[in-house]
């Protein structure tokens, strides 16, 4: 078990967000949390990563706490190049300047080649690619990701997921998403969350193959058990 | 489109020079070309080195405001404490035109034996200092709240964040405090010039061709060269932006 989260809620104002939330992650494993925009999955993460504090509940790290934290917005500094944002995470997480090891992450999210660009100078898919390295740069424990690819085109969308499963095979990563299809394509296991405020309405194990085949049999009737169970 | 502008101008000068005392253009430009390099015999110096005294004049003094109201405004704008404590109490001496100062100004610097010189130098500096503080206060205070987020999830320390973000991020308002601050400057020691015998600089050019007896081609060459300095400080400043942040 690398994260438990347990009967966490959570209050802006009067207004309840999170309510009782309890689900747990696997070492090495890709959870999926689906549920409706504004239910309340921005907030657990960034309960998680502990930039928000649970009014109750409870977050236990049974590996370390580490974050690397991929955002809807790429949050690039655009005063920095791609090679420089990486840098800034290494540097704030306290780790020696490792030029070596951040150009092999930069390489590793198939941005080699474009290191001294300035995010503007970068498409969509490539800018959170940028901060997808920026993330994995601080070695991380746990990859917490929060509708990375939502502003992306359908097809760069689909080309991202096929990429993302490669680079962070192996790494225990939460993904937000309102997409039942994308969460299907990645996850070994979905959080479904109600609408506001948020409980965890079930857990569905994907026992899919992975790559998954977004038109096969098995892919269709596990979207159609997912669409009915948030409803 | 500059051309026609210039002509427009040219012409609307002959119109009003008909009707007024005001020099033909024409006689400014033969005046302000002889008076370029040759000494203008009052005063034994060249328009060039007027110019040059003034322009010495404002750097130095503006520079002096500039490193203070950088760092300052830096800190006030990302401390909101600090910013509660000073912000108000700037806003009230800041709408004081730099020319009312200038009286106070001889009182406190009597002691020193240059004191014209001194408070030339204090007026440019009050002149300078107030855009510049205002306006890199504007972009330090509105950082954008999702860089600092960022930041945090990344466990960045207060200095990385006032390193890495907070100085870039201001970085736009330290070029247009400085292009506006040199602006106030130049227009403040021209007319502190005018006020005390300074023996070189525009202002005191200027004033001296009035003195002497009204002489009205000098005076309006003089007027051209404030005008070309201001215009060239500010499209220096403009180009240099974009080699200093080549990211926009």
């Amino acid at each position: 078990m690398a994260l438990k989260v347990l009967n966490v809620s959570k209050y802006y104002g009067t207004l309840k967000v999170l309510d009782g939330v309890t689900f747990s992650v696997d070492e090495g494993e890709f959870l999926c949390i689906i549920g409706e925009s504004g239910c309340g999955k921005t907030t657990i993460l960034k309960i998680i990563a502990g930039i928000e504090k649970a009014d109750s509940g409870e977050i236990v790290f049974d590996s370390g706490g580490r974050i690397g934290f991929v955002f809807q917005d790429d949050r690039l500094l655009p005063w920095k190049t791609v090679y420089e944002n990486v840098m800034f995470a290494v540097k704030a997480t306290g780790f020696e300047v490792n030029t070596p090891a951040v150009r092999e992450t930069i390489e590793l999210v198939g941005l080699s080649g474009f290191e001294g660009y300035y995010p503007k100078q970068l498409s969509g898919g490539m800018r959170q690619k940028a901060g997808i390295a920026r993330a994995l740069a601080v070695q991380p424990d746990l990859l917490l990701m929060d509708e990375p690819f939502a502003s992306l085109d359908a097809r760069t969308r689909e080309r991202m997921q096929e990429e993302l499963l490669k680079i962070v095979k192996g790494k225990t990563v939460v993904f937000v998403t309102h997409s039942i299809d994308e969460a299907l394509f990645l996850a070994d296991r979905i959080v479904v969350f109600s609408p506001r405020p948020a409980r965890v309405v079930r857990t569905v194990e994907v026992d899919l193959p992975k790559p998954r085949d977004r038109t096969s049999q098995d892919f269709a009737e596990l979207r159609v058990e997912l669409y009915r169970s948030l409803e | 489109m500059r051309l026609k502008s210039a002509a427009f101008f040219i012409f609307l000068w002959y119109v009003v020079a008909f009707f007024t005392e005001l020099p033909h253009p024409h006689e400014v430009a033969e005046k302000f070309f002889y008076l370029l390099f040759t000494p203008e015999p009052v005063l034994g110096k060249t328009l060039l080195e007027h110019a040059w005294a003034s322009l010495l004049r404002v750097i130095f003094a503006s520079s002096v405001a500039f490193s203070i109201a950088i760092p300052l405004a830096i800190l006030t704008g990302w401390n909101r404490n600090v910013g509660e404590i000073l912000m108000p109490a700037i806003e009230a001496i800041r709408p004081i035109p730099p020319l009312a100062w200038i009286p106070l100004a001889y009182i406190i610097f009597a002691p020193f034996p240059n004191t014209v010189q001194i408070s030339q130098i204090f007026i440019v500096f009050v002149g300078s200092f107030f855009p510049c503080l205002i306006s890199v206060f504007d972009y330090a205070r509105n950082v954008p709240e999702e860089f600092l987020e960022m930041a945090k999830v990344f466990r960045a320390n207060d200095l990385l964040i006032l390193k890495e973000i907070v100085v870039p991020h201001s970085l736009q308002g330290i070029m247009t405090g400085i292009r506006i601050g040199l602006g106030v400057g130049w227009m403040s020691i021209i007319a502190a010039e005018m006020i005390a015998t300074s023996g070189e600089g525009l202002g005191y050019f200027i004033m001296t061709m009035y003195q002497v007896g009204g002489r009205v081609a000098e005076i309006v060459a003089g007027m051209a060269m404030i005008g070309i300095v201001g215009y060239l400080m500010n499209s220096v400043l403009l180009r240099a932006e974009r080699l200093v942040m080549p990211w926009r």
